[in-house]
């Protein structure tokens, strides 16, 4: 906000009272639009802005004054900017792990407007992931349409990058450890008001955010495979989540166009606790001789209306994938609910497809 | 007004303490003026950073403990990078009452973080308006080159000569901080980036030091060297509050007080020193000094005008970048410079026919800017 003496035309940054030049009261002027006139990208981090690089754009207003924003986002001279500090930005995501929901993740998000920062452990694996987005994406959209998505997106094998992000979704492997480890990298790294999903399917949101400085930001946003066609996320809450943390992630589900459920912070949450008792209860018909594999798939769709059955349903997971999991429920959950039927146990050395 | 002695301390990463290094500069300048310190009716102590980096304020006083029972009048001067200059304005309006002043400048910033000290050199600039949005000190200076950039055309390679030219003249002062640095363009171009587009050579560095001058009222000896203009002049504190950023108003009108005091034009100036603390910042201070013509200030490096033999020495001792930035000393170095350029005792960086010389002490992005303009009497 700008207070302007309309007799000289001074202006002060602060809520003067009288212009000391002609003792004319000041008139507030609200300028909400601004030309990118120059920046500087700065390398060296100082106590107060330890996350580098970011860029100081050098705005001008309509009425030739200058004024300076940092920004992590690059802009290009002659850019406008409407409303400083707000910019009506799309949202930027961050997303670590390219595996199937990561990719799945990105898609969405380009699809919905938003910008992308997509984090992995090296350039090979974020080469192949973009190449599979954009093929996925050429799909469903035009030439255009597609380069302005793509060019939404920002790769990167470092953390600091993700300072950028609104939000920033985890998906990596489910390891409990590496996925406390990236949390530690993102509560450092992220400012405290952004949020910090995990999309995990089997561990407490709880446990992941243990011992980290800002563990209200921290929620679970379980997304499906395959992301772009499956409508639900659910949303977990954890103990200290805090609800402006859970409403966040409600609107970033809101704008990826998924419906959202909002769960306890419990292993599995709704879908897989439900989800692979059957899936294990299926290996183990099939273990115990009680029918083939075609027939307890053709059984679960026609006479529980499912559209897959749960064999097809477990390729599609990944069988390896499926006995994680239900490896983790059965620690989390003790007893024989989720002890893995011995089939599915085979699974485990070489699974191959 | 006359400059009677000199005196200071090596420049760089120094092991000495913020007093150690007051201590010897007052010494080695009163040891250079026929003046003893029992002559001396007051004193005025420059200093940026000493509060939040030494946790230690209220120099006067400390300088008082280094003068034991002599209860001068003493007075603690701040104004960023300008301190130092404003330090010597400030000495010569206690000539009402005074005969002798010390003009003590010091700083010490070597003990601290990079990243810490980045964050104090950045209380040069507007707190709401730019430290709040990162705009630490290197940032001011890199918005201004791109600023200058767009305007005039020129390139990084401009600004790289005025680096290699000053650190080569700081391999020829052995009080520099970069003395021991043999540089060149390969170097200068392939330095690590600061912030956009300067990189690390276009930037001086930051360092320890102190420098001293004794002035007096009457002239007191033939190395003397007289005072014929001094100006002071002031802007917005934030960059975002110009209108132009490729220039220095206060540093222009300040040039055009002292030039009109002094009775000359910007083409008796035999050498200068200006406030080089960044490169760009020697480019634009060409221009503001009225050295050359707007959108013309590359030209002088590039042609060798304001090398060492050229017609316009500029930064004989290395300047900011190549003799370093104590940033409350440095006001008073190059004072310190320009009185040994004018009493012909500048050694192997000695210019020739020296008679007039100038120093242009530049505090923050050009908030302060502080002109002096001297007179040899030899």
């Amino acid at each position: 906000m700008t207070y302007r003496c309309d007799a000289c035309g001074r202006q002060w940054d602060f809520p003067a009272q009288l212009c000391i030049f002609c003792s004319e009261p000041l008139s507030k002027v609200d300028i909400a639009k601004f030309t990118v006139e120059g920046m500087t990208q700065v390398f060296v981090p100082s106590d107060e802005h330890p996350v580098t690089p970011y860029y100081i754009l050098l705005l001008k207003d309509s009425d030739g004054s200058f004024t300076f924003q940092k920004t992590f986002a690059h802009y290009d001279i002659g850019d406008t900017i409407h409303v400083k500090g707000s910019k009506e930005k799309a949202p930027t995501i961050g997303v670590v792990g390219t595996g199937v929901t990561g990719k799945g993740i990105v898609e969405v998000a380009l699809k919905t407007g938003s910008k992308v920062i997509l984090k992995s452990r090296s350039q090979e694996s974020l080469k192949e992931a973009i190449e599979i987005i954009s093929k996925n994406l050429s799909k469903a959209m035009e030439p255009e349409e597609l380069e302005s998505a793509l060019g939404r997106i920002t790769a990167t094998t470092r953390y600091e990058c993700l300072a950028a992000a609104d939000l920033v979704v985890e998906s990596v492997t489910e390891d409990l450890r590496i996925k406390r480890e990236i949390f530690h990298e993102l509560d450092c790294v992220c400012s405290p008001h952004v949020v910090l999903a995990s999309n995990t399917s089997s561990f407490l949101i709880s446990e992941i955010a243990k011992d980290l400085k800002y563990p209200e930001r921290v929620v679970g946003m379980h997304f499906f495979n395959p992301i772009p066609k499956m409508k639900l996320v659910e949303i977990a809450k954890a103990e200290k989540t805090s609800d402006e943390a859970l409403k966040k992630a409600d609107e970033f589900a809101a704008k990826f166009n998924k419906v959202s459920v909002c769960v306890k912070d419990t292993a599995g949450f709704i879908v897989n606790r439900m989800l692979f008792i059957m899936i294990n209860e299926a290996f183990r018909m099939l273990d115990e001789g009680v029918a083939s594999v075609e027939e307890i798939d053709k059984a679960m769709k026609m006479g529980a209306n499912h559209p897959m059955g749960p064999f097809e349903l477990a390729d599609l997971i990944g069988r390896d994938l499926c006995l994680e999991i239900i490896e983790n429920l059965n620690a989390s959950f003790g007893g024989n609910r989720f002890e893995p039927s011995s089939i599915l146990r085979r699974f485990k050395p070489d699974y191959g497809g | 007004m006359y400059i009677t002695g000199i005196g200071r301390t090596k420049f760089g990463i120094l092991e000495k303490s913020l007093p150690e290094l007051m201590y010897e500069a007052v010494s080695k300048a009163l040891d250079d003026s026929p003046v003893g310190i029992a002559d001396i009716d007051g004193a005025v102590v420059a200093n940026f950073l000493a509060g939040p980096s030494q946790g230690q304020l209220h120099l006067n006083s400390l300088l008082s403990s280094l003068l034991p029972r002599t209860n001068l009048p003493i007075l603690r001067v701040e104004a960023a990078c300008a301190s130092g200059g404003l330090a010597v304005i400030q000495g010569l309006s206690m000539f009402r009452e005074s005969e002798t002043i010390l003009v003590l400048g010091v700083e010490k910033l070597n003990d601290q973080p990079t990243r810490t000290v980045a964050r104090y050199l950045a209380m040069a600039g507007d707190a709401l308006r730019d430290q709040k949005e990162g705009l630490i000190f290197p940032a001011q200076y890199a918005i201004i080159a791109d600023q200058y950039m767009r305007r005039y055309g020129i390139s990084h390679d401009d600004l790289a000569l005025v680096s290699l030219k000053n650190h080569r003249n700081a391999m020829l002062n052995p009080l520099a901080h970069f003395h021991y640095k043999e540089v060149n363009l390969e170097i200068v171009n392939c330095s690590p980036m600061v912030c956009s587009p300067l990189n690390l050579f276009d930037c001086c560095p930051i360092s320890d030091g102190a420098a001293c001058l004794v002035l007096s009222k009457a002239k007191r000896s033939d190395r003397d060297v007289k005072i014929i203009g001094s100006a002071v002049r002031t802007d917005a504190l934030s960059l975002s509050q110009r209108r132009d950023l490729t220039t220095f108003k206060a540093s222009r009108l300040a040039a055009g007080d002292a030039y009109r005091m002094a009775r000359i034009t910007p083409n008796d100036i035999d050498v200068a020193e200006v406030h080089d603390c960044f490169t760009i910042a020697e480019i634009i201070a060409m221009e503001d000094l009225g050295f050359c013509n707007k959108g013309e200030g590359t030209r002088l490096v590039r042609d060798g005008d304001t090398s060492l033999t050229g017609r316009l020495p500029v930064n004989t001792d290395g300047g900011l970048i190549g003799e370093g930035h104590p940033v409350g000393a440095t006001g008073i170095a190059q004072i310190c410079e320009i009185v040994q350029q004018l009493r012909g005792t500048a050694g192997k960086r000695q210019v020739s026919n020296a008679r007039i010389g100038l120093t242009q002490n530049i505090g923050g992005a050009g908030g302060t800017a502080v002109v002096h303009i001297l007179e040899g009497l030899q």
